[in-house]
């Protein structure tokens, strides 16, 4: 009697052991985890006499099994300046779409004839959080 | 209008000869994505070598080998451009060209930063025509520098943007010897004073879309020249004959450092002089220009002096 308990001990641990290798090894049929990241990105700036810029970009960023697309189809360009107050875009808008990047960027020129550029930019990547360092900056 | 005389356009044009623009890092370095340059390159065009080394550096699932998308898209923090002069036979000008982006990332991979990414080529410039060659193809007009008294005309194909399906020709659109002004143009190397040559090219549109991709765009390149030399001191520079000739469709053209007016001169857009050995001749020591003319105003004074005493001896020595 003690031996057949013994027995059924030794083959349960084993089991155990066994059953536990078996589901860390075996390969699932079920579907990955995957998600979804809504990303966007926004360049805009209001000037004291009324006018302004806008660029903007947005859309969904699918990561499945640690690797990160756009879904190209999702993403939307957004460009815009105060035409009425005269603003003009002098260069662009580009808009450009892949799976890993996305961007809008275009030149305004304001009414006093300054010019500057407005950009929004979307990665499938998660970008490293930007270092504030402070760099002498060489002035040659 | 005053226009250069035409022996005086190249002579600056030596074997040796460099120069080095920059669009620098911002100040305080760079913040944010924001602050990265971009550009992109064209794989069918770059050197081999580079080409190489760039195609095995993507990833898998890279725009460019999975959809098709015809370029690779990077960012940087900063980018030199360079051009050398390497040999001259005649009207046969070899000149090396080269870009070079600062920490360099490809399609978004942050996880390997290349430090300098270097890409080069020497090509074969004809004076006479001043259009760059490629194995007898032509590649368009030089945009680095020009012939100050026969600049590109109106109108005319400066160069053609390769990599989309329909071909992009980008023309000269103004030519003006009076760009900027009366202000002087400020650079990284030294302030320019008026007058300056401009060319703008006419406005060009691109626009094409795939399987999970598409790229718009478009606009008007600008670029600015020395009086004298016809020597680039700053350009927009999105797109050039250069450029393209290396394999590189596009690159940013904004200064993130400087822009606009001071009380100096004016920080025209885009890519600027950092470096060079030309002598521009409107520099420094007013010495008169050496040539052959010269002798004959030394031997008009040595005859006027040489009268005088002969008439100041016949005059009785008064």
């Amino acid at each position: 009697m003690k031996r057949a308990i013994s027995v059924l001990l030794m083959v349960g641990l084993l089991g155990y052991f066994i059953g536990n290798f078996v589901v860390a090894t075996s390969q699932s049929n079920a579907p990955m985890g995957c998600w979804e990241i809504y990303k966007h990105d926004v360049d805009d700036y209001v000037w004291n006499n009324g006018e302004w810029y806008w660029a903007g970009v947005r859309g969904y960023v699918k990561v499945c099994d640690g690797s990160a697309s756009i879904e190209t189809n999702t993403v939307e360009h957004i460009y815009a300046v105060s035409w009425s107050k005269g603003t003009k875009i002098i260069e662009g808008p580009y808009k450009v779409h892949t799976s890993k990047i996305a961007y809008t960027k275009f030149e305004y020129q304001r009414i006093t004839g300054e010019t500057g550029w407005a950009y929004a930019v979307i990665y499938a990547n998660p970008v490293p959080t930007p270092t504030v360092t402070m760099n002498s900056g060489d002035d040659s | 209008m005053i226009v250069p005389k035409t022996n005086a356009t190249q002579n600056w044009l030596k074997t040796g000869v460099y120069a080095t623009y920059i669009l620098p890092e911002p100040e305080g370095g760079p913040r944010d994505i924001r602050d990265l340059y971009m550009f992109q390159l064209y794989p069918e065009m770059l050197p081999s070598s580079v080409r190489i080394d760039i195609i095995s550096r993507l990833s898998d699932d890279s725009p460019w080998k999975k959809d098709g998308f015809p370029f690779i898209i990077g960012d940087c923090t900063e980018i030199f451009l360079r051009f050398e002069i390497v040999d001259i036979q005649k009207e046969l000008v070899r000149v090396n060209v080269s870009v070079t982006f600062v920490n360099a990332t490809l399609e978004g991979n942050y996880l390997e930063i290349i430090p300098n990414l270097t890409i080069w080529k020497v090509l074969d410039l004809n004076l006479t025509t001043m259009t760059y060659f490629d194995d007898g193809t032509p590649l368009g007009k030089a945009t680095l520098f020009i012939n100050p008294s026969d600049p590109p005309r109106p109108g005319k194909v400066l160069f053609r943007l390769e990599g989309l399906s329909r071909e992009i020709n980008v023309s000269v659109g103004n030519v003006t010897y009076s760009a900027y002004g009366n202000s002087t143009v400020l650079t990284y190397y030294r302030p320019f004073r008026p007058p300056h040559i401009g060319i703008t090219t006419r406005r060009f549109y691109l626009s094409e879309a795939g399987k999970n991709w598409s790229i718009s765009g478009g606009g008007r390149e600008e670029y600015t020249y020395d009086f004298l030399t016809g020597v680039m001191i700053a350009g927009t520079f999105s797109h050039s004959t250069e450029l393209m000739a290396l394999g590189v469709f596009g690159i940013d053209s904004m200064d993130r450092r400087i822009r606009g007016k001071s009380e100096d001169g004016v920080w025209p857009d885009g890519i600027k002089l950092y470096d060079t050995n030309i002598a521009f001749p409107d520099e420094g020591d007013f010495s008169p220009p050496d040539n052959p003319w010269r002798y004959y105003l030394y031997s008009g004074i040595l005859v006027l002096m040489a009268s005088l005493l002969v008439r100041w001896w016949n005059n009785g020595h008064r």
